[in-house]
């Protein structure tokens, strides 16, 4: 039936490689293939290429797997930040959401995900041995653990602490400005950056108290 | 608590059903199949965002010739009427509406329409499964407590969690171990916080139990409930450590409270061996009843409450006991359901109060019976 809408196969998969990108359905994925059509080939071709260089040349950083242009990002390369602190987040999207806040001068660690064994993600599938090679490694003072502040981030934030604690002085987590159930990613920056400013000591990990605490 | 002018939608097989609704008993008679325990399960639906008797499977409280629901009403709260809608699309999520701003949580809507049902398979259910017994319990205190919801639901995730890791588990490894200490030291304080509720609530509701099996059975045993669980709290993470060998053989999490049970006693002798299909019967509804006095005491207003088709099931006496408490005791707006039209005549005659209305439902309709 939709052959017979286009009437080209080439319009047709045009259409529904736009249309596998999400938040494009069918109809839009329509309107900006006419569009192309409506610009010179240059056009298409600057997308084209922009597209193929972003995903063909871009780098997981070598140390702490962030997003790069090179082997190692920016991040880890700025003589001006502090090595010393390594804030470990979920995702790039966290760099991201944490830089935009300005407040906080140190480096990262992305993990890839959070450990959730119902989803088939355990603490292999996630980069935590590079993590511990790094604080094993290089001179660390610090690192603050920003997960999510769910049942995964929680769980992910122990099973990191306990095996952080040897090698660094200092293991802290994110205060909790962040609602519970609150992905990261959908808070205000505000909030954010509250929550890095006020970290604490794991010690005082609010959902879990140690069995040493009760006596 | 007080709800009118409801309006139904497509809710099972009610297509289009509008009812003003009055205060006090509903008394609702009409065939099979006519749609009154979907009536019933609707106003239930309106309370929890659940349907009572198909709690699994969201989708099936949707008309078959449809693609949504809608329920739509008016509620009394603080000296106003609020208008509310609930709408269900297939494929999409629950949407409850309040001035038609929907709620961003369900946890902000639940608890503000207590209801207490009784339905026929209830005495089946409680006698003989264990997770239905728990289940009477955390659906009243996740009404009456957003705390305790919100714990319960954590908990369940955490032991959801853990049970996926004993069968990811191939091995015992420290790796493991280390994960189990991570789960284990997040269940504990949620444990414990739902294991004391659990105890508090069911103690509370003994001398409300004891009273009405009187009234509704009129004889003089002593019935008693217990909170039964394996669980030491105070030596929650010892026991489960010890038993971390035997759950990754059996791949799942064998302590806990997701285990308990209640116990019922009558004249201090189990009730499952000792009791009548009657004492049965009556310990069941003055459970249901002394549900309904506790959660409308500690929310400060009075709960729906629904009695589905159970009439049949019981033997005169026990009819016109329950009744009798229902018009003496204060209850809220009630909803009851029979299929035996002469049984609503001589009731309403017999009792003839001012707050009770009987109805005759037909399809797609709900027309007042004048006596």
């Amino acid at each position: 039936m939709r052959d017979k809408m286009y009437s080209s196969e080439l319009l047709q998969r045009a259409i529904e490689a736009l249309a596998s990108l999400p938040g494009i359905g069918q109809r839009t994925a329509y309107r900006l293939a006419l569009h192309l059509l409506n610009q010179p080939p240059s056009y298409t071709e600057e997308i084209a290429s922009a597209l193929l260089n972003f995903r063909q040349k871009i780098h997981r950083c070598l140390h702490c797997h962030h997003i790069s242009d090179e082997e190692v990002c920016a991040i880890c390369r700025d003589p001006q930040r502090d090595s010393g602190t390594i804030c470990v987040v979920e995702s790039i999207r966290d760099v991201f959401s944490i830089e935009s806040t300005g407040s906080y001068r140190g480096h990262y660690h992305v993990l890839g995900g959070v450990i959730s064994p119902i989803n088939d993600v355990g603490p292999e599938d996630l980069y935590i041995e590079d993590l511990i090679k790094r604080v094993e490694g290089q001179e660390v003072r610090e690192v603050i653990l920003a997960l999510s502040a769910t049942i995964e981030g929680d769980t992910t934030m122990q099973y990191l602490a306990r095996l952080l604690r040897p090698h660094v002085e200092r293991v802290s987590f994110i205060s909790r400005g962040v609602a519970f159930g609150g992905e990261l990613e959908y808070a205000d920056e505000w909030t954010i950056a509250q929550a890095i400013r006020f970290r604490r000591p794991i010690e005082d990990f609010a959902l879990t108290p140690r069995a040493e605490d009760e006596e | 608590m007080r709800i009118k002018d409801l309006h139904i939608r497509f809710y099972k097989n009610l297509k289009d059903i509008r009812w003003p609704l009055a205060e006090g008993i509903h008394y609702i008679t009409g065939p099979n199949g006519i749609g009154k325990t979907n009536l019933l399960d609707s106003l239930y639906f309106l309370a929890t965002g659940k349907s009572y008797f198909t709690p699994k499977s969201l989708y099936d409280v949707i008309h078959y010739d449809s693609d949504f629901m809608r329920i739509q009403w008016q509620s009394y709260f603080e000296a106003q009427w609020v208008p509310f809608v609930i709408k269900l699309t297939r494929g999409q999520s629950l949407s409850i509406e309040r001035y038609g701003k929907p709620f961003e949580r369900r946890v902000d809507y639940v608890g503000m329409h207590p209801v207490v049902l009784i339905a026929p398979d209830d005495i089946y259910n409680f006698k003989h499964s264990a997770s239905e017994r728990r289940r009477w319990i955390d659906a009243a205190l996740s009404m009456m407590d957003v705390e305790y919801l919100t714990k319960l639901r954590q908990h369940n995730r955490l032991l959801r969690q853990r049970n996926a890791l004993l069968r990811r588990a191939e091995h015992a490894s420290e790796e493991v171990y280390r994960l189990l200490d991570a789960y284990d030291m997040q269940l504990w304080p949620l444990v414990r916080y739902l294991y004391q509720q659990r105890q508090r609530y069911l103690h509370a509701l003994i001398p409300h139990i004891q009273s009405y099996y009187r009234r509704i059975s009129s004889q003089a045993e002593r019935v008693e409930v217990h909170y039964q669980s394996e669980v030491a709290v105070d030596d929650y993470l010892l026991n489960m450590s010890q038993r971390r060998e035997e759950d990754l053989r059996f791949q799942r999490t064998s302590y806990g409270i997701h285990r308990d049970d209640i116990y019922c006693t009558i004249d201090s002798r189990p009730m499952k061996g000792h009791a009548s299909q009657g004492q049965w019967k009556s310990f069941i509804l003055a459970f249901k009843m002394a549900q309904y006095r506790y959660m409308a005491h500690s929310v400060g207003h009075l709960p729906l409450l629904l009695i589905d088709d159970i009439f049949a099931k019981l033997d005169r006496n026990r009819v016109h006991a329950l009744f009798e408490i229902l018009l003496s005791d204060s209850f809220g707006q009630v909803f009851i359901t029979d299929t035996d039209k002469e049984r609503m005549r001589e009731l309403l005659k017999d009792f003839g109060a001012s707050n009770l209305e009987g109805y005759d439902m037909t399809m797609g309709a709900l027309t007042p019976v004048a006596l």
